[in-house]
């Protein structure tokens, strides 16, 4: 038997796309009064994030990355290491307190998303951003139908014929496995597992070019984290979507990203490619994060 | 003369173990050598001596702690893999990289077959076809037919490996790294794998292979490197009339 492979060898292109479709820098928020000594006095080496000359806190502090089209990113890191924060600043949810981020559809990456012009920031978050929430009655209005949540998004983009809403609506729902014949229920009568699909659907609605996903699969049970973890993999082949995945679970980061931060105490302590992060981590936090999980 | 596909210059690795008082270990140190396009340099060596290392350095699933590995693209370009952006190792990793790991860890719920063409599909070859060309190595590989939908986490050893090798050989990378591909197989097997591989590098892929077993090594390698305490000790040429 011989091998009728074509000669693959030369694949073509050794480096796809390289502009990122998001870059980060420095991105800091700190809730409080704030004073000079804030970001000095707090961190890993401080291993606190509270400032002790003014108390306040700082969340997150020179967060900077980027993300290419089409690629997954994890942030991981202890509870109230700044993961959400990060994540909600770049979706608009809150203001930060410095750093800058730039979109590639946003002025051609040239321009400060956090400068933009409260109507521009709107735009970009409804015309080029998803996000899912850790608790689907953030990301959800559990008390319109779940069509409903993702026909609202398409509204906020734009979409003004209702048949091709309903289409998409159906088509997303579809793919995340919610049943036509739910369409028109009330997410509050879904399960834990279903709403959070049902988020995704409405994330990816507008056709963002990144999605956040925040601790998505935190509050499911095991077997039910699985089925979405398996969709959301399907998600990522796909759509050319990028993401930014916020987890404390390293088995999710395994799965679904290919680089990955680490946080503590508000920075970014090392950062690589997932599977150096998890078979030679640096970092004294990041080592005692992969020795204490069995995987 | 060949070309040099990967120049390996001076290359170290240590690891400072935090969480056990700052335990300092040696991978390997000072390691140099030539990859010459369209080779087989194999690395033996015992258990511990720094081979898996050396091999996880170059794929960047370690990180090293001194040297270069200047990487010739297939557009020509020069590249070192120790200092390009971890964003362009993982492009690297999807055009012209393969790495067959000595364990498997398969991704839970995607069936054998899925899980093998990927990297194929990742470049854009329609499923069907990579299937097709995945199919071929498992045939070849004796992969028995009820398994190829199954998934590997529930398979043998063996039967993971071949998975594994089959993923790597059907994406035909311009550099191949093999991590004991033949460990978990019966002489036969072994034999079939041995072809393969000759096969692959024929058709132009270029690979770096640990192998414990200095029989198959010195079959199929243009080159032997030893590797004893974190150093090379001995380089070796077999015999070049067994390449055929
Ligand atoms: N609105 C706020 N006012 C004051 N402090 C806040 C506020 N939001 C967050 N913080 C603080 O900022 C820090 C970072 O919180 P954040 O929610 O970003 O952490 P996280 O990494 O997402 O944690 P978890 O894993 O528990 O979700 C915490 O100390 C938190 O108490
Ligand atoms: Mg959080
Ligand atoms: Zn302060």
């Amino acid at each position: 038997m011989t091998i009728t492979q074509t000669d693959p060898v030369n694949a073509g292109q050794t480096f796809r796309d390289t502009a990122p479709v998001l870059r980060v820098e420095n991105l800091t928020r700190i809730f409080g009064p704030g004073c000079p000594d804030c970001v000095a006095r707090t961190g890993p080496e401080a291993e606190t994030n509270t400032c002790p000359t003014c108390g306040s806190v700082v969340a997150c502090a020179d967060v900077s990355f980027e993300l290419r089209p089409g690629r997954t990113i994890g942030i991981v890191g202890e509870s109230g290491s700044g993961k959400t924060t990060a994540l909600r600043c770049l979706y608009g949810d809150l203001a930060p307190t410095s750093g800058r981020a730039y979109l590639s559809v946003y002025r051609d990456g040239e321009r400060d998303i956090f400068e933009a012009d409260p109507q521009d920031r709107r735009r970009i978050r409804n015309f080029h951003l998803g996000m899912v929430y850790q608790n689907p009655s953030q990301g959800l209005n559990l008390l319109i139908s779940s069509g409903g949540n993702v026909a609202e998004r398409l509204l906020a983009a734009e979409w003004r014929k209702v048949a091709a809403i309903r289409d998409r609506a159906a088509g997303l729902l579809g793919r995340m496995e919610i049943p036509v014949s739910r369409m028109d229920e009330i997410p509050a009568n879904f399960s834990g597992g279903m709403q959070q699909r049902v988020q995704v659907a409405k994330a990816l609605a507008n056709g963002p070019v990144v999605v956040l996903l925040d601790e998505m699969t935190s509050g499911l049970d095991v077997s039910v984290q699985a089925g979405v973890l398996d969709l959301m993999q399907d998600i990522q082949r796909q759509e050319q979507v990028a993401m930014v995945v916020v987890s404390h679970d390293l088995g999710v980061v395994r799965l679904l990203c290919e680089r990955t931060l680490v946080m503590k105490n508000g920075r970014v302590v090392e950062a690589g490619v997932t599977d150096q992060i998890l078979e030679d981590p640096h970092h004294p936090y990041t080592q005692l994060l992969v020795s204490s999980v069995n995987m | 003369m060949k070309k040099t596909l990967l120049e390996v210059r001076d290359l170290s690795k240590h690891f400072t173990l935090h969480i056990l008082h700052d335990k300092h270990v040696v991978g390997f140190d000072d390691v140099s050598f030539d990859v010459p396009e369209g080779a087989f340099i194999g690395i033996a060596g015992a258990s511990g001596s720094g081979k898996s290392s050396l091999l996880k350095c170059l794929y960047r699933t370690y990180l090293v702690d001194g040297g270069s590995l200047n990487f010739t693209t297939a557009g020509g370009a020069t590249v070192d893999l120790v200092t390009i952006s971890d964003d362009d190792v993982l492009d690297l990793r999807d055009s012209e990289l393969g790495y067959v790991s000595q364990f498997l860890r398969p991704t839970p719920r995607v069936p054998a077959i899925d899980l093998a063409a990927r990297p194929l599909t990742r470049r854009g070859v329609p499923a069907a076809e990579a299937r097709e060309q995945v199919e071929e190595y498992f045939r070849r590989l004796k992969l028995p037919e009820d398994l190829w939908d199954g998934y590997p986490i529930l398979f043998s050893g063996g039967e993971q490996q071949r998975v594994n090798l089959a993923r790597a050989l059907a994406s035909l990378p311009r550099l191949m790294l093999l991590d004991e591909p033949t460990s978990a197989l019966d002489a036969s097997l072994q034999r079939e794998v041995v072809s393969l591989l000759a096969e692959a590098r024929d058709r132009g892929t270029t690979m770096v292979g640990v192998m414990h077993d200095t029989a198959l090594l010195h079959q199929l390698a243009d080159e032997v490197l030893t590797m004893q305490h974190g150093r090379i000790i001995d380089r070796a040429r077999p015999a070049l009339a067994t390449t055929a």
